[in-house]
């Protein structure tokens, strides 16, 4: 028996980098993928990846900051699948520059879709859960920034040390009913998204870590998984680092 | 039946009590070769009741306090097994007692067991763990360990000592391959439940959220968890598994 066999498992951010990481993870230990995100093109391709292997799942094109996108996700899900049984909210992004310098527009930005787009997440895929007699787990994607700050970064650092409280509140709040919350904070993870950015920087990344190197996307879909299983059942308002070390000195 | 632990070679300290020897059993069943360390000697009678059933296990009788008796522990261990993958450090003295009335003896044997007994552990594995380029580490702490708890004095500051001693190891150590984690329970379900704090079990649900205890098998599953290729990124953590408690 399967880790997740059938479960119904929603990833936001699910179409790419460390969701869609997380999203192959749970398909090979047999659950049911809803794949959320923003690109259409991209999730959709993702999706049929996943449907290739055998997986059953779907993509439901989802603005996280639109309270009607997430609460159809949802919906989706359900007609689809029957229900929601773990839900990873891995939707986010990163605008760079100090706060003397950061604009209104990129603070709301990343404020938007990594703290409001988690609570969305979180709002309607507890109310599902709550109509469940096994109620479910969610993860929500925090940061080794939601411990410790790096330099500009300030909305990141805010969004995701908001992520962490909204989590352990929302574990506090339906512990009784059978929900677990609780938080994932990667290090650096070689995704996509560093592609893009200059080895030297990247070697610089990397020395952050004791471990001595950055970590893989599966590294934290392993994470995500345990912290989703039954293996956890004990574990509520958790936050688990996945850093090397980065955030314990 | 997963197979995580096939042929890996796990220490465990304090292997007699509920939590210690219900991980041992999880490592067993998932392939490992346990050597159960312990001064009671229920850890042998453990130890006769999975040989009979087919595990590859030892009792090796020891007093954590004694580091001369740790520093043979692994030493045997390399012995028998030829290495030692995991360590779990089990052992645990929570005889406590609000602070005025705490004896100074009884302190002593706090920081001993709780503290001196971890450190020991941890150097002599590390010590083992550095000529192999590879090992984890799982160090039994506790949520009073980083959140007061009325009652406590010795047990909280042994466990908050356990947490940071944990951190430095693994900042120290991570680009050695080695792994080193704390798991913080909350309250276990267990025949000396309430001993630590002096609260009822009920005032004790009452405390989690989750509106019950956790038990053995839940605080085993987490530090099967820290110790698996899985965590393999994981270091220099804390894993609190308290139902909400210290969330709050």
């Amino acid at each position: 028996m399967k880790q997740f066999q059938d479960k119904v498992v929603v990833i936001t951010g699910g179409a790419s980098g460390l969701g869609f990481a997380c999203a192959q993870a749970f398909a090979e230990e047999g659950a049911k993928i809803v794949l959320a995100d923003l690109n259409e093109q991209r999730g959709q391709e993702a999706a049929n990846e996943l449907a290739a292997g055998g997986t059953k799942a779907i993509f439901v094109k989802t603005n996280v900051t639109v309270e009607e996108d997430v609460e159809q996700m949802i919906n989706k899900a359900v007609e689809e699948f029957g229900s929601v049984d773990v839900v990873f909210a891995s939707a986010g992004v990163a605008a760079g520059g100090p706060a003397g310098e950061l604009s209104s527009k990129d603070w709301n930005f990343v404020l938007d879709i990594n703290l409001d787009g988690v609570f969305l997440t979180n709002k309607y895929a507890i109310n599902q859960m709550l109509k469940q007699d096994n109620g479910g787990a969610i993860v929500n994607a925090g940061s080794i920034h939601s411990l410790v700050a790096q330099q500009n970064i300030p909305a990141y650092c805010a969004s995701k040390g908001g992520v962490l409280m909204l989590s352990r509140s929302c574990a506090v709040d339906y512990a009784s009913k059978n929900i677990r919350v609780n938080t994932v904070c990667p290090g650096y993870i070689e995704t996509p998204l560093l592609k893009s950015v200059p080895s030297e920087q990247k070697e610089y990344l990397a020395s952050l870590h004791p471990i001595g190197r950055m970590g893989r996307p599966e590294e934290v879909a392993e994470v995500v998984l345990f912290l989703a299983s039954d293996d956890a059942s004990f574990v509520n308002g958790a936050y688990l680092t996945v850093d090397g070390g980065y955030a314990t000195k | 039946m997963r197979n995580r632990f096939q042929d890996k070679v796990v220490v465990i300290t304090g292997g007699a009590g509920s939590v210690g020897s219900c991980t041992a059993k999880m490592f067993l069943q998932e392939g490992a070769k346990v050597v159960l360390a312990d001064s009671s000697k229920q850890a042998q009678s453990y130890i006769a009741d999975w040989k009979q059933e087919g595990y590859d296990c030892t009792f090796i009788s020891t007093d954590v306090t004694d580091y001369h008796q740790v520093e043979a522990l692994i030493k045997s261990t390399v012995d028998l097994y030829g290495r030692v993958d995991v360590l779990f450090t089990a052992a645990g003295l929570h005889h406590d007692n609000p602070c005025h009335e705490l004896t100074p003896e009884n302190w002593d044997q706090l920081i001993a067991v709780n503290l001196s007994g971890t450190f020991y552990a941890n150097k002599y594995a590390i010590v083992q763990m550095l000529k192999q380029g590879s090992g984890t580490i799982v160090n039994s702490c506790s949520v009073f360990g980083i959140v007061g708890a009325e009652g406590l004095t010795g047990y909280a500051a042994a466990m908050g000592a356990v947490k940071t001693m944990s951190r430095s190891i693994a900042v120290t150590y991570a680009d050695k391959g080695i792994r080193v984690n704390s798991v913080c329970p909350g309250t276990i379900d267990s025949p000396t439940v309430g001993e630590l704090t002096g609260k009822s079990k009920q005032e004790l649900i009452a405390d989690h959220p989750a509106g019950r205890l956790g038990t053995p098998e839940e605080v085993a599953k987490c530090v099967l968890f820290l110790a698996s290729d899985k965590a393999s990124f994981v270091s220099g953590t804390e894993l609190v598994m308290d139902g909400g408690y210290k969330a709050q």
